[in-house]
C-alpha cells in the first residue's frame, strides 16, 4: 500500500516496539509530525532538543534498547548534539530522527540547513543521509540494529523533508539490514586461561567494574564471581550500581573522588581484573602510577579499549557476562582473609567524613533521602560536586538504576534524564543536581508539571559552579572566577511557576518533612537544599597525582 | 617510525569522511593516503602511512575496524607487502640541460609522460623512499613542480 515516508517512520518506530519519542516539531519535520498525530506510541514534547537526547537516554539506560528522539534541521540538530555526544560516551543506544532541508536544497546554505551527517560524525556510532524514499525504511532499521548491537551507540537517520512527503509502497524489511554477523564484535578469548591462572594465585585481586558489565546485564555472573573467589569489587563512575552498595565485597567507587580503600585496593593489588572500562583518565590517575603492583587482566566488548589507555597483560575481548560466567566456572571458591583484612582495615583508617556535627551537609542530605526514598527508584544526577556526592554517599541497590553522564560530564543532563528514567520505570525516579547544572536544562519542569512525570529533584543549591569554585580554591589561590554568581534564583518559585511543587529546606528537619511532602505527590516535586557554598567533595586525587595520592579534607 | 595500514570498505556515501574524521580526531600522524577501488566493484580501499610504532598501528586498525562499512583493516607491516607511489614532475630545463636531464629521469625509472621542448612532464613509480631520492636527484634540472601520491599497498600474503 503506498504511504508517505513520514507514515513508514511511524509504523517502522512502532515495528521496533518504541512506547515514547521525545522531540519538538520544526519546519523540516512537519509532515513527521502530522504523521505522528496518529501513531499508536507517545510522543512527548520537551523544551529543549538538548533534554529530548537525554530524556531518550534516560529511557535507554533503564529499558536496555535504543531510546528514541526527533528534531528539525538546523538549530534542532544543533541544539540536539550535546545529547549525542554524551549518549555516545556513555555508550548509551538511541535511535535519533532529525529533518533535513529537502534535498534539492541540500548544499545551498537554506534556512535552517545544518550538515547534520558531517556534524555528527565524531560523536555517534553511525549516521544516515536518506537521499530517496526507498532509503528511509533500511535507514530506520538499520539504525536500530547498530545502535543496539555490539557496544551501544547513538545513530541518526537524517530525513529530508520532501522524503517525509513523497510516497512509496515498501515493506518494513523483515530481515536483518545488516547481518548479524557484521555487527558482532570480534571476539578473542585465547588468552582465557591465563586469565584463570592468574586469579588462581593472585593474593591480593581487586575487580574493577565499569559500565560494560552494566550494558551487557552482567551484575549477577560479577557478584557470582566476586563471592566465589572472595575478591573485592571497586567500580567506575558508570559501573556503579554493577555491585549493590551494601554487599560487603563492594569498595564503591575508584578514581578521582572514589574512595580511599578502592583506591589503595587498586594500587596494592596483585591481580587487576578490569571488565567493561575504557579506563577514563578520571579512574585511573595518573597512568604511571596506575595499579602498579598488578598484573592487568583486561575483558572489553570494544577490541580498541585494549591497550588504548592502560596496557595490559591478558586481553579479554568479548562479553562481559560470558566472560565472567566463564571465569567462574573454571575457578574453585576461594577465601583471602588477609587480604580482604587489609581493605577493612582502610575503611577504618580512612573514613570518609560526611558531617554529622549537625550541620546541614550533603552527607546528611544522601542519608535523609536514602531514607525517604524507595530503593528501585532510578537515580540521576547532574555533572559536578552533585554527581561526586551522590556517586560517594547514595547506594543503589539495583543494576542499571544509577545514570548519570560519566564520560561528556554534560551539565543539564540530570533532569532530563530522569524523565526519560521515570517514563520508562513506569514510576518515580530521583534526580540530584546543583543549581549551575538545573539551570542549563530547568526548563524540563514544565514538560514534567505536563505530563505529571514523576521526577523528584534533589537541588543541592550552594550558589556555585562549585566543583570547579572547589578547584579554584584548593588549586588556583581562591580567585573565584565567575563560580560565585551571588544568585538570586528562588527555586522553589521556579518550580512552582513551571507547574511544579516546590519546596525549600535548610536544615535537617526541614528536609525530612519535605522530602514526605515531595515523595507523596503522585507527580513531580523539586526540594531545594540550600547548602553552605564551602562544602567541598573529599577525598579527590588531585590532576596528575597517582590514586594512592588522595586527600580528605582541606589540610590533608 | 611509519607504518602502513590497509583499509577496505563498502562504496558508499559519507565513507571518506567518517575514514579520515576518525584518523584525525583520533590523532593518528598520516604521513600519507590514497583512496582507490579494488577488483571488487563495491568495495573501496584505503591506505594509510602512519607515524608510530606497533601499538600505534594496533589502535588505529582496532578503530577503524568499528565503522560499520569496514570489510577488514590490517597493519601491513605485520606481514611483509609491496608499495608503490607514484609522482609526476614538470620541468622547464635550462638550455644545454635537457639531455642531462632525461639521463637522470632515466637512471630513476622515470617515463615521459608529455614533451613540448621547453617544457616535459615524467612520471615515475616506486616506494616513497625511491620517488624522495628521485626529487632530490633532479630537482636541480630546471623543476617546475612535482606532485607525489599517497602510497599503494599489498599485502605479500
Amino acid at each position: 500500500m503506498k504511504r508517505t515516508g513520514a507514515t513508514m517512520v511511524v509504523e517502522a518506530l512502532a515495528s521496533e516496539g518504541v512506547r515514547h519519542v521525545f522531540g519538538i516539531p520544526g519546519g523540516s519535520v512537519i509532515p513527521l509530525y502530522d504523521a505522528l498525530y496518529d501513531a499508536t506510541f507517545a510522543h512527548v514534547l520537551v523544551r529543549h532538543e538538548q533534554a529530548a537526547a537525554h530524556c531518550a537516554d534516560g529511557y535507554a539506560r533503564i529499558m536496555g534498547r535504543p531510546g528514541v528522539c526527533l528534531c528539525t534541521s538546523g538549530p534542532g540538530f544543533t541544539n540536539i548534539l550535546t545529547g549525542l555526544a554524551t549518549a555516545f560516551m556513555d555508550s548509551v543506544p538511541l535511535v535519533v530522527i532529525t529533518g533535513q532541508v529537502a534535498t534539492g536544497l541540500i548544499g545551498t546554505d537554506a534556512f535552517q540547513e545544518a550538515d547534520t551527517f558531517g556534524c555528527s560524525l565524531p560523536v555517534v556510532k553511525h549516521s544516515f543521509l536518506v537521499r530517496t524514499v526507498e532509503e528511509i525504511l533500511p535507514a530506520i532499521k538499520g539504525a536500530f540494529e547498530i545502535a543496539s548491537s555490539g557496544r551501544p551507540g547513538p545513530v541518526v537517520v537524517d530525513l529530508p523533508v520532501d522524503l517525509q512527503r513523497a510516497e512509496g509502497d515498501f515493506p518494513y524489511p523483515s530481515e536483518p539490514v545488516f547481518p548479524p554477523e557484521k555487527l558482532r564484535p570480534h571476539v578473542d578469548l585465547a588468552r582465557l586461561d591465563r586469565a584463570v591462572a592468574l586469579l588462581e594465585s593472585a593474593k591480593r585481586p581487586v575487580i574493577l567494574a565499569g559500565g560494560g558489565v552494566l550494558a551487557a546485564r552482567a551484575s549477577r555472573a560479577l557478584v557470582r564471581l566476586a563471592e566465589r573467589l572472595d575478591i573485592p569489587v571497586a567500580t567506575t563512575l558508570m559501573g556503579k550500581g554493577a555491585i549493590s552498595g551494601w554487599h560487603g565485597l563492594s569498595l564503591g567507587m575508584a578514581g578521582m573522588h572514589g574512595t580511599p580503600w578502592a583506591n589503595l585496593a587498586l594500587s596494592e593489588a596483585d591481580v587487576l581484573l578490569a571488565v567493561g572500562t575504557r579506563f577514563s583518565d578520571r579512574t585511573t590517575g595518573r597512568l604511571g602510577g596506575f595499579a602498579g603492583n598488578a598484573t592487568v587482566i583486561h575483558a572489553d566488548l570494544d577490541e580498541a579499549e585494549i591497550d588504548k589507555n592502560v596496557r595490559c597483560d591478558v586481553p579479554l575481548v568479548g562479553n562481559a557476562e560470558a566472560i565472567l560466567s566463564e571465569l567462574a566456572d573454571r575457578l574453585a571458591p576461594q577465601t583471602r582473609d588477609e587480604w580482604t583484612r587489609t581493605v577493612r582495615g582502610w575503611m577504618a583508617d580512612y573514613p570518609i567524613v560526611g558531617g554529622g556535627d549537625g550541620a546541614f551537609t550533603p552527607a546528611s542530605i544522601f542519608a535523609a533521602v536514602q531514607e525517604a526514598a524507595n530503593p528501585d527508584w532510578p537515580v540521576a544526577t547532574d555533572v559536578g560536586q552533585n554527581q561526586m556526592w551522590t556517586a560517594l554517599f547514595y547506594r543503589v541497590a539495583k543494576p542499571g538504576t544509577f545514570l548519570t553522564s560519566g564520560g561528556l560530564g554534560t551539565m543539564g543532563y540530570g533532569l532530563p534524564a530522569a524523565m526519560g528514567a521515570a517514563l520508562a520505570s513506569g514510576g518515580p525516579a530521583l534526580c540530584f543536581a546543583g543549581d549551575g547544572g538545573f539551570l542549563m536544562n530547568c526548563q524540563e519542569l514544565e514538560t514534567c508539571a505536563r505530563y505529571n512525570i514523576p521526577v523528584k529533584v534533589i537541588l543541592l543549591h550552594n550558589d556555585a559552579l562549585g566543583m570547579v569554585r572547589q578547584w579554584q580554591e584548593l588549586f588556583w589561590k581562591e580567585r573565584y572566577s565567575a563560580t560565585v554568581p551571588g544568585s538570586p534564583c528562588r527555586f522553589d518559585r521556579l518550580a512552582e511557576a513551571l507547574g511544579v511543587p516546590g519546596f525549600t529546606c535548610g536544615d535537617a528537619g526541614g528536609l525530612r518533612a519535605a522530602l514526605t511532602e515531595a515523595f507523596a505527590l503522585p507527580g513531580p516535586a523539586l526540594v531545594e537544599c540550600r547548602i553552605p557554598q564551602g562544602e567541598l567533595v573529599f577525598p579527590m586525587v588531585p590532576a596528575g597525582a597517582t590514586l594512592r595520592d588522595f586527600i580528605r579534607n582541606r589540610t590533608a | 617510525m611509519e607504518r602502513t595500514i590497509s583499509v577496505v570498505t563498502e562504496k558508499g556515501r559519507g565513507v571518506f569522511s567518517r575514514i579520515s574524521g576518525l584518523m584525525e580526531r583520533r590523532g593518528f600522524a598520516v604521513q600519507g593516503v590514497t583512496a582507490g577501488s579494488t577488483h571488487r566493484p563495491e568495495h573501496a580501499r584505503y591506505t594509510f602511512v602512519i607515524s608510530g610504532d606497533d601499538r600505534t598501528a594496533g589502535q588505529a586498525v582496532r578503530q577503524l575496524r568499528k565503522m560499520v562499512e569496514t570489510v577488514s583493516a590490517e597493519d601491513l607491516g605485520e606481514s611483509g607487502y609491496v608499495e608503490r607511489c607514484m609522482m609526476l614532475l614538470k620541468f622547464c630545463p635550462p638550455p644545454g640541460e635537457r639531455t642531462a636531464l632525461f639521463e637522470a629521469m632515466k637512471s630513476f625509472g622515470c617515463l615521459v609522460a608529455d614533451d613540448r621542448g621547453d617544457s616535459v612532464i615524467f612520471e615515475a613509480m616506486g616506494t616513497a623512499a625511491h620517488l624522495d631520492a628521485c626529487l632530490d636527484g633532479v630537482k636541480s634540472y630546471g623543476l617546475v613542480e612535482a606532485v607525489k601520491s599517497g602510497p599503494l599497498a599489498l599485502g605479500t600474503r
